[in-house]
């Protein structure tokens, strides 16, 4: 009979042949070292691939500057420019650290204009 | 140490009752057992924390894709369970790799059964890949049909169909399946063994802890045919 009572006779001495296989278990086998990178290969094209965020290793984005309240009145430009302008103005801009307004105002007095 | 990797990337396919059932019922019978619990709703890491289970069984929780080899190496258990999230990622692969034996729990429904083909394809692909290190590396594999009905209950015939093509392809499976049964689903709810359930108002126990108690020699038996294999 087992502690509670679960089991009846027949069960129980079932239950003692499992306990001798059981007991042929060892606890402990070293395993050997095994070559992560093939079977990440292996299992991606059945659609084991990582699920887990990487850790950042890009540093923070540096804010731009808050836009300073001006001391005259504002207006509007939209404007439409190419994709390579567009990138190196707004590369410019993070680089000086300057707003759009700013670095506009900083490349027409380079230029003296 | 047979480490076990319980895996299916559908879930719901019963991964954590498979894995809660088998290693309460070893460390029951007096076996050293820890369960990694890589899902990452931690169900069996809940299940001991907030429980109040006397049973010896380790928990492990929060183990990643990075330190799933550090963990396994830690291990001073006669079987290590590793409980897989219902997903197809790399900690899933990964641990398939490092398996002794993979149990692919599976419900009578084509959506679990093309799911469990993933897994078993990648147990295949992964065992190819070991075994280019070592000749003799296997990672055997069963399918282990869950809550199927009580026996004695009539059988769908959407289980019959499956069965027939698990069998026709030749996918080694578990003769024992995990019924669908109200004390299995108590385990969680009382967070408590079979066996710890017994002042409690749960549906025939004896019959549940029976069907554990056979499924856990199955098991046992592939098993050491396993280390048989490897020691041959």
């Amino acid at each position: 009979m087992n502690k509670f009572g679960l089991l009846d006779d027949d069960n129980a001495s079932q239950s003692s042949t499992l306990l001798d296989k059981i007991a042929q278990f060892p606890p402990v086998r070293p395993r050997s070292t095994v070559d992560l990178a093939a079977f990440d290969a292996a299992a991606a094209p059945h659609g084991f691939v990582s699920r887990e965020a990487p850790p950042s290793t890009q540093p923070a984005p540096v804010a731009r500057r808050r836009r300073a309240i001006p001391s005259e009145p504002t207006r509007h430009l939209a404007i439409r420019l190419t994709e390579s302008s567009y990138a190196r103005f707004v590369a410019y801009a993070d680089r000086q650290k300057l707003t759009y307004h700013d670095a506009l105002a900083s490349l027409m007095d380079s230029a003296g204009a | 140490m047979p480490v076990i990797a319980v895996s299916n990337p559908k879930g719901g396919a019963g991964k954590s009752t498979t894995t809660l059932l088998l290693a309460t019922y070893l460390a029951q019978q007096g076996a050293t057992v820890s369960v990694l619990d890589a899902d990452p709703n931690q169900p069996i890491m809940d299940w001991k924390k907030n429980g109040q289970s006397k049973t010896t069984l380790q928990v492990i929780g929060g183990v990643r894709e990075s330190n799933l080899m550090e963990i396994l190496e830690d291990q001073p258990h006669q079987f290590v369970f590793i409980d897989l999230e219902g997903t197809a990622s790399l900690l899933v692969s990964r641990s398939i790799a490092m398996a002794d034996f993979v149990i692919v729990p599976v419900q009578a429904s084509a959506v679990d059964v093309r799911q469990a083909g993933k897994a078993i394809r990648a147990v295949r692909d992964e065992e190819k890949v070991a075994q280019r290190s070592n000749p003799n590396r296997r990672i055997p594999f069963r399918v282990l049909m869950t809550r199927t009905p009580a026996p004695g209950a009539p059988v769908s015939s959407v289980q019959r169909q499956l069965e027939g093509e698990i069998e026709a392809a030749g996918i080694p499976r578990f003769q024992t399946s995990l019924a669908e049964r109200m004390a299995f689903k108590a385990v969680f709810v009382e967070r408590l063994t079979l066996d710890e359930m017994h002042h409690l108002p749960v549906g025939n126990l004896d019959a549940a802890y029976q069907n554990v108690h056979q499924l856990a020699e199955e098991l046992i038996g592939f098993l050491e045919e396993t280390e048989k294999g490897r020691a041959a």
